[in-house]
């Protein structure tokens, strides 16, 4: 069983990653902290030594995603997230921000996944496949769909990356 | 569209709340001793109770009988229950012999045998055909042993005839050899009466070779007694003459 110093040094490091993955699965604040919790206190238990960092935040993102799988195997789970249901959960979003994750999470899950995977923890395809446990060239396909439907939603602010 | 995506996910933070809320949970998790022992006792309750139930089913099936030996000896008589382990767990009749339980089938009928000093001795074996097998070939070899099977139904009918089974079966050899006798009469005469009845009518001894009489009988009153006989494979059978 790790020390109460290592769990709060995890959770100082990872926590935000969890936090994260459990906004784009998670539809309410009570099953947020449920997963939160749940992944730490298996960090607790994990005896296991990791190679390193990128190894261990790997692992949170792995046993996250699985922990948020679990729960989505109750059928009376609705398909879509928002930002509101979680708002305790996080700290306050800033308003320029709130357009874009709201078009994220309105994504279907699958995609919304593998745009965070790939766009903010810099995976690349092959990575995010191991991690998910699915074929490169679905991981493919999934992104490539995102990437579309996002640009719609999104018209106006990825055009105006794109000419910056 | 990259940075716009990744600035947004940037600006998500887990609230302090929550990671208080989670380091108190952890906290509590790792102090209860309830909680941090549960998995084991889960494990060891289920032990336990696995270990229980084996118990329970192995004593349970070690004091059912399946089979039973009668050992009727004038004027006692001894009906020895006997279990799947060839084990004895229940003495019924008049013998005084009590010391019996839980002893192989084989010594139990040695100890009976042993103690006995009576002129008529009638061993019937009720639904174990092996267990006849044997004590025909490992009593002493007189006259005045008997060895006979009954198969269960039989025996049943004895009981509701209110006969010892080696009395039935004797009965029930006397009414294929044409000796016409109620259930009530049969119950009046001793064993050695019968026998020499048996033995006059026939003008000749009982067979000194083993051989086996399955009688399967379930008429359901004594009335029915006498008519209910199957005889299915040789006749009665004894060992001396």
């Amino acid at each position: 069983m790790r020390s109460e110093q290592e769990i709060r040094k995890a959770l100082n490091r990872y926590a935000d990653t969890v936090t994260r993955l459990c906004m784009l699965h998670l539809h309410n604040k009570q099953d947020a902290e449920d997963i939160f919790q749940t992944v730490f206190m298996k960090y607790m238990h994990f005896d296991g030594q990791f190679e390193n960092d990128e190894h261990e935040k790997a692992w949170f993102i792995r046993v996250t995603i699985n922990a948020c799988k679990d729960l989505h195997r109750s059928f009376f789970h609705s398909r879509t997230v928002s930002l509101d249901a979680i708002k305790d959960c996080i700290s306050p979003i800033h308003d320029d921000y709130r357009e874009v994750l709201e078009a994220v999470l309105q994504l279907p899950k699958k995609y919304r996944q593998v745009i965070y995977l790939h766009y903010y923890e810099d995976r690349t395809v092959p990575q995010i496949a191991q991690l998910l446990g699915k074929n490169q060239n679905t991981i493919y396909t999934q992104l490539k769909r995102a990437k579309e439907m996002l640009k719609k939603k999104l018209g106006g602010i990825a055009d105006e990356e794109n000419h910056s | 569209m990259k940075k716009t995506i990744h600035n947004a996910f940037d600006n998500v933070h887990t609230s302090q709340s929550l990671k208080d809320s989670t380091m108190n949970f952890l906290a509590q998790q790792k102090t209860s001793p309830v909680q941090k022992n549960t998995a084991v006792l889960r494990q060891l309750t289920a032990a336990c109770l696995t270990f229980i139930l084996l118990v329970s089913g192995l004593t349970t099936l070690y004091f059912i009988p399946v089979s039973a030996i009668h050992i009727d000896t004038d004027p006692a008589s001894a009906n020895l229950k006997i279990n799947c382990f060839n084990r004895v767990v229940g003495i019924d009749g008049t013998t005084k012999n009590t010391d019996l339980r839980h002893m192989k089938y084989e010594d139990a009928v040695s100890c009976m045998l042993d103690k006995n000093d009576s002129e008529d001795t009638v061993i019937t074996v009720v639904g174990n055909e092996k267990m006849l097998a044997y004590i025909e070939a490992n009593v002493p070899q007189n006259e005045n042993v008997h060895c006979g099977h009954l198969s269960a139904h039989a025996a049943k009918q004895a009981e509701r005839c209110g006969m010892s089974a080696a009395k039935y079966e004797l009965y029930l050899t006397l009414l294929q050899n044409g000796i016409d006798i109620t259930p009530q009469e049969a119950q009046q005469i001793p064993m050695k009466t019968l026998r020499t009845l048996l033995n006059t009518q026939t003008d000749e001894p009982i067979p000194t070779q083993p051989n086996t009489t399955v009688y399967d009988d379930c008429a359901t009153d004594t009335s029915e007694c006498e008519s209910s006989l199957h005889h299915q494979n040789g006749q009665h059978h004894g060992h001396g003459h």
